[in-house]
């Protein structure tokens, strides 16, 4: 067994790291939130020249052929990063429900420009109607009522809706009558997995972003004559974060594993990591505020940007309590196929 | 990234699993402070002595099956798989002998490690004192060095197995002049020596299983001192970092423990705050299973692990817990009936696992320990001043 990442993956992940830390550094994100679109084309360029739109794409259709794993560390960082962007939709829920869902014709005119970054995808599951970054997409994928539907932005109706999240760009979406192309519906599952264990290592990277800038901080604020990161009742509260973060960040790389395996425990394992990353991130959201006291809740200060990121994102990708009642309901049903 | 494992450990899972489902005890041990339930035990130990089987990690020199972590890991789950009873002589097993193995002497080695190994001697850890528990470096405990003889003086807590245990191995302070982590040494002794007295305590659930154990004037070699005279705080660092290890098939106990809530919670209706109480705790613990397999295999690859042995020992005492807790829940108002006892009316099964569970955030250091070392070694914040 092998749990670490390859030397090209962790490239990977530098280089996109590299490109955040220019197009997704906290004063690029205020600089973005009074744009129209909200949005930096060039990060969406960088992406696509480091590869990242073509990774899950198959090299048949000018893709690199990669798989899931190979995205985990990626996402990770979209969440440190509080990246704007739907990368996790654009770069892998999207390209797969298009690849497992659709016909060799929706493939050859789709998957060619989502790999080079051309084209833009988003898609919304489970009947969602808040969907991400429609505005800048080409196509937008839909299930509703079970079905599968990819959509053309001009086949839409689009209200735009508010975020509490300025960088998050949603919109309420209605398709004109008779308009769309169906997929097949029968990989839902395996695409619902992609969002699962995807949304969780985004939150992870939320989460790690949180708890890290928070370590920073109490180890240089001062009181009662001391840094306060020595106290044990705030450095504890820290570590008691870090411990679930560190599962939750297991969980979901192991995760992406399976799903790329096809393994029969994968939807389990996605659905479980899933879990794990709200309620890391939650417990992670309240610890990096209360240890940073007032600072953390002035507008100034860029804590926020992550607060209010975990927040959505804890609710978004099917509802803390869908997750937890479907991780549950597997426990009661047949042991054979789940992970634990 | 791979998660499977060879074919060779395969069939090695196999081939244990085999042995196990032909060879396991049939019957529910009593607990091993008991006459009956210490013969049980001792049986068992013995069976898996005469099958090569007693010491996976050992190397193959010295009676062990030479396993790697990883095999070790498949040894631990598929014993824990089979629910087979903690093993008697753990502290021997996993803690003293293997520290001996990294730091005696030949003559100490070829002296001990076959008892451990038949369990004709059970070992206990004497570290914890009245007032050195979370504050290890705190031991008062003497011993004097009269020529070669090393004379000890003191009290010892908490001691598992020293109800029954033939031989200690222990930190005591040879030189009271020394700063508090130096002038420890770590030796060994046995338990019949003229001055040594041990009272058995009982737990919250009802069972003995850890002791007091009281030194007067008790005279051991000084050849019995592992490694250096003074050195024993450092050498005690191999004993404590064995005790966190990388599971001890903790995973698969805690799998087990959430197919018995589940079972529960089925049988109760399936409230839907059960089910989501549920999910979360098979969430945590396919999390604590796959932060385990990346511990080993960080382990198995010479890196060093940081916190993450205390990330894992914080994180998996915590889910126990609330797995059981989980399961007194379920259970509403029949959690507190007890409705089979042991023959001396301590708790068994769930209700003997619930209060175990309790101690786990408490013993192998105290997870506020863990969480110190979370903060200070993996976030490099400054320790709290000390008194």
């Amino acid at each position: 067994m092998r749990l670490d990442f390859s030397q090209e993956q962790l490239d990977l992940s530098a280089a996109v790291t590299r490109l955040f830390e220019g197009e997704s550094s906290p004063s690029a994100l205020r600089a973005l939130w009074d744009t129209e679109t909200g949005r930096s084309p060039k990060l969406w360029q960088g992406l696509s020249e480091i590869g990242i739109t073509a990774i899950v794409v198959p090299e048949e259709f000018g893709g690199l052929g990669g798989d899931d794993t190979d995205l985990c560390l990626v996402l990770e960082q979209v969440g440190r990063f509080c990246v704007p962007d739907a990368v996790l939709e654009g770069c892998l829920v999207a390209p797969i429900a298009l690849l497992l869902g659709g016909s060799d014709e929706l493939k050859q005119r789709w998957l060619p420009g989502i790999a080079s970054g051309e084209v833009r995808a988003t898609i919304a599951l489970s009947g969602t109607t808040h969907v991400p970054d429609v505005h800048v997409s080409d196509i937008v994928i839909l299930e509703r009522d079970g079905e599968l539907r990819l959509y053309e932005r001009a086949e839409l109706d689009v209200e735009p809706l508010v975020s509490m999240d300025r960088s998050r760009r949603l919109f309420d979406v209605s398709p004109k009558p008779g308009t769309g192309v169906a997929l097949d519906a029968r990989s839902l599952g395996d695409i619902r997995s992609r969002q699962d264990f995807g949304s969780a290592a985004v939150l992870n990277g939320v989460g790690a972003a949180m708890i890290d800038m928070t370590a920073k901080y109490i180890a240089v604020r001062k009181q009662f004559g001391r840094t306060i990161g020595s106290f044990q009742a705030v450095k504890h509260q820290l570590a008691q974060a870090e411990s679930r973060n560190a599962l939750a960040r297991q969980a979901a790389r192991s995760a992406s594993y399976y799903v790329a395996n096809a393994d029969a425990r994968a939807a389990d394992a996605a659905t479980l990591a899933r879990v794990c990353a709200i309620e890391a991130e939650f417990e992670s959201n309240r610890v990096a505020l209360q240890l940073h006291g007032g600072i953390g809740f002035t507008w100034e200060y860029d804590l926020h940007l992550w607060l209010k990121r975990g927040k959505a994102l804890e609710q978004s990708h099917g509802t803390r309590r869908e997750a937890l009642s479907s991780a549950g309901l597997s426990g009661l049903s047949d042991r054979a196929a789940n992970a634990v | 990234m791979d998660l499977t494992f060879t074919d060779e450990q395969h069939r090695f899972r196999m081939e244990l699993r085999e042995w196990l489902a032909a060879n396991k005890p049939r019957e529910r041990f009593d607990p091993y402070y008991t006459p009956r339930g210490l013969e049980q035990h001792l049986e068992w130990e013995r069976t898996l002595f005469a099958a090569g089987y007693s010491a996976p990690g050992w190397p193959v020199e010295v009676g062990g099956m030479g396993m790697d972590h990883w095999g070790q890991l498949i040894y631990d789950e598929e014993c824990a798989l089979a629910r087979l009873p903690e093993r008697l002589n753990k502290m021997g097993l996993i803690h003293g002998g293997p520290t001996v193995l990294a730091h005696g002497t030949a003559e100490q080695k070829a002296a001990w490690l076959p008892g451990i190994l038949d369990s004709s001697d059970i070992w206990c850890q004497g570290f914890s004192e009245p007032d050195a528990g979370s504050d290890l470096a705190a031991v008062r405990t003497t011993g004097r060095v009269e020529g070669d003889t090393l004379v000890i003086n003191g009290q010892k807590t908490w001691t598992s197995f020293g109800a029954i245990a033939s031989r200690m191995f222990a930190l005591v302070r040879t030189d009271p002049s020394a700063s508090q982590h130096h002038g420890i040494s770590f030796v060994v002794f046995d338990l019949d020596l003229p001055g040594v007295e041990v009272r058995e305590m009982t737990q919250i659930h009802g069972h003995s299983g850890f002791a007091e154990v009281f030194f007067t004037d008790v005279r051991v070699p000084l050849a019995n001192v592992v490694g250096e005279l003074g050195d024993g705080w450092r050498i005690a660092g191999t004993s404590l970092r064995l005790e966190r290890g990388t599971g001890r098939g903790t995973h698969t106990r805690l799998v087990q423990s959430l197919h018995d809530l589940a079972d529960t919670v089925r049988d109760r209706g399936a409230e839907d705050s059960a089910v989501e109480s549920l999910g979360s705790l098979r969430a945590w613990t396919f999390a604590y299973e796959q932060s385990t397999y990346a511990l080993t295999d960080l382990v198995s690859r010479g890196e060093d692990d940081g916190a993450a042995s205390s990330i894992n020992k914080l994180a998996w005492s915590e889910i126990q817990t609330a797995v059981h807790e989980a399961h007194l829940d379920a259970l509403g108002p029949d959690g507190e009936i007890v409705d089979e006892a042991g023959p001396n009316g301590e708790f068994i099964e769930m209700r003997r696992d619930y209060w175990h569970a309790r101690a786990a955030e408490i013993f192998a250091g105290a997870n506020e320990i863990q969480r110190n070392i979370i903060a200070e070694r993996g976030f490099g914040l400054p320790r709290e001043p000390r008194g």
